[in-house]
């Protein structure tokens, strides 16, 4: 053993290479074994390679299967995908997906951008205990999410309806219609989701160099320039990442329907992944929902390419 | 800070460090002021459907009856909490515990060899690329969407309704983002020091037992913070493959006690309380670097 540690030492002898670069690659295999090093370093690796196979290669390989085949198993080929396209209670699912992502995206961005920015200005001290207390939602199950909006909404219990209240105004019971409820949901949704995007847009913040601002301050650029020209690229990236995160988690979200509204009035508030959840475990029709799995999987990776390709790189090319 | 001092002369818009400058003189910046006001709203905005909850689950009857809702409780009651007692709760946090911690130990033991052989190892490159790079993508994939093909799996095996079946579930869901996070924590680590010990002829295994674990225990120690609150919220996998009290852990218990119609209020409200409580706990005590771990599960990607 200790033979073989001074024949290959670690690897990256200076501090800025990184960390895995290799010798120049002479085909994959036959480097994976000819050292010692390898074998036990890719026997590291494997545990964690094979959970990545069981949760995410074989439930994707295994779902293209269930989509092609019906509940008793048969093979059916597409009909399980056109039926979804005359699916109107899908349809409705994800545009009530959609519609929930145009609002809340938005929203949890600019409510973190703006809290990012707050919380790092110097006006802000103590910014560890800013940071904890805005994160906290991130840390709250989506089921007590929503169970805590549920109370707030209560017509007389909960605290939402006293401003109008006081206002004069008649209370609202917001779960109950549709048009309300949708409203009521994207609020939690925001609660929930937009201190991710004030954490990954803060951290992006602490990215940018400070001398930049003293150098445009002495150009004369004002603040509001010094933002869009130099704050604004800066944290792209990030904006980019946090728009995907975002996006991905208001459209997945289960848990804050399921304490509020279970899909209702009607189906108003059924969004995808409650459909999944009621074709799937309620309906007993796991093959068919399936399919709409693959929909949400296509909708994840198509936002993913989108922002990548168009926020992210856009500006590596500059 | 002669330049700056040149700017503040010829500019109106003062830039952010003269600004501190000066505040730091007067005591009343109206900047600063709206700063604060400001991030006080929002503290309020975060932190009250966590107040609404806790106070709800003490309010007598009598108070969770009045209209308008009181924001102190007059007449506070432990009737609510006797009841979810009553209701075993305590099995269902049990379960939690259970579950939350053996999936977090579990998953830090696979994932921290994987970190540290893509980190320190000489392994083809390749090879480390596509598993990191797969590794990041999971982290944009629905739980939802491997849930029908693990309960059939699960179904098919005869394991739904077990304590095991979630550990081994929320280990390997977890295992990515593990592997991720920890990435980019031994990658801030510099190597001199290892290299330092095995030129001096320790072992490999010596030089992470007394190195390089002692150094990165702190981050070691959020990350598996943040594993257990991830374990302890799940929800989805939950859903599916808990049936009974015997398997039941609190997300669900929660959904079980919330009432569509009676007014049963403040016995969800004290199940609540009991499930954020952990959280505030761990969101106080982690703070700076929690931050840095959250974060780094998204961002090292790049």
């Amino acid at each position: 053993m200790t033979v073989q540690q001074t024949v290959s030492p670690l690897p990256g002898q200076g501090a800025n290479s990184p960390a895995s670069q290799p010798p120049p690659p002479q085909g994959m295999w036959s480097e994976l074994f000819s050292f010692r090093d390898n074998r036990l370093g890719v026997m590291l690796i494997i545990p964690s390679l094979l959970t990545l196979i069981l949760v995410q290669f074989y439930p994707i390989v295994y779902n293209f299967w269930l989509i092609l085949t019906s509940e008793k198993g048969e093979w059916i080929g597409l009909a399980n995908l056109s039926r979804l396209t005359r699916d109107t209670i899908f349809h409705g699912a994800l545009i009530f997906s959609l519609k929930m992502g145009i609002v809340v995206v938005p929203m949890c961005l600019l409510v973190g951008l703006g809290l990012a920015l707050l919380v790092h200005s110097d006006y802000a001290g103590r910014k560890a205990i800013w940071i904890s207390i805005l994160i906290i939602p991130l840390m709250v199950s989506e089921i007590v999410a929503g169970m805590m909006w549920k109370i707030m909404y209560h017509p007389t219990l909960g605290l939402v309806n006293v401003p109008l209240s006081a206002l004069g105004l008649e209370p609202i019971i917001w779960l109950v219609k549709a048009d309300t409820a949708f409203i009521a949901l994207c609020v939690v949704e925001i609660w929930r989701i937009s201190p991710l995007a004030f954490l990954l847009l803060y951290a992006g913040l602490n990215q940018v160099p400070r001398d930049i601002y003293e150098a445009a301050a002495v150009d004369g650029a004002t603040r509001w320039r010094a933002f869009w020209d130099m704050t604004l690229p800066y944290i792209r990236p990030m904006f980019s990442i946090a728009t995907i995160l975002v996006f991905v988690w208001s459209t997945r979200t289960i848990g804050t329907i399921a304490a509020t509204t279970q899909g209702g009035p009607g189906r108003a508030t059924w969004n995808l992944s409650w459909y999944i959840y009621g074709m799937s475990f309620q309906r007993l029709k796991p093959h068919y929902a399936s399919a709409a799995v693959l929909v949400m999987l296509l909708m994840t990776y198509i936002a993913g390419t989108i922002f990548v390709r168009y926020l992210w790189v856009e500006r590596r090319s500059r | 800070m002669a330049q700056t001092d040149v700017s503040e002369t010829t500019t109106n818009e003062p830039v952010p460090q003269d600004v501190v400058m000066a505040a730091q003189g007067r005591r009343l910046n109206p900047r600063k002021l709206l700063v604060v006001i400001v991030l006080y709203l929002a503290a309020f905005w975060t932190l009250v459907p966590m107040y609404w909850v806790a106070i709800s689950s003490i309010k007598s009857l009598r108070d969770l009856a009045h209209i308008p809702p009181r924001f102190f409780p007059t007449d506070p009651r432990l009737d609510a909490w006797v009841t979810i007692f009553e209701r075993r709760i305590l099995e269902n946090v049990y379960n939690s515990l259970v579950v939350s911690t053996l999936a977090t130990i579990i998953c830090l033991i696979i994932a921290v060899p994987a970190a540290y052989a893509a980190t320190r190892m000489r392994l083809p490159f390749k090879f480390v690329a596509i598993v990191v790079g797969l590794m990041g993508l999971v982290a944009l994939l629905p739980p939802i969407a491997s849930a029908i093909p693990l309960f059939l799996l699960g179904s098919d095996l005869g394991i739904i309704d077990e304590k095991y079946t979630l550990i081994i579930l929320y280990t390997v869901l977890n295992t990515a983002f593990a592997v991720w996070v920890l990435r980019g924590t031994f990658m801030d680590v510099p190597m001199d020091v290892e290299e330092a010990a095995l030129m001096d002829g320790d072992t490999r295994f010596g030089a992470v037992r007394r190195i390089l674990l002692p150094l990165i225990f702190p981050s070691l120690f959020s990350i598996a913070i943040l594993l257990f609150i991830f374990n302890w919220n799940e929800y989805i996998i939950a859903l599916y493959f808990v049936n009974s009290m015997k398997t039941m852990t609190l997300p669900i218990a929660i959904q079980a006690q919330i009432p569509q119609h009676e007014l049963d209020w403040g016995v969800v409200s004290a199940a609540g309380t009991i499930a954020v409580f952990p959280v505030l706990v761990a969101a106080f005590t982690l703070q700076r670097f929690l931050v840095r771990g959250l974060t780094f599960g998204v961002a090292s990607g790049q």
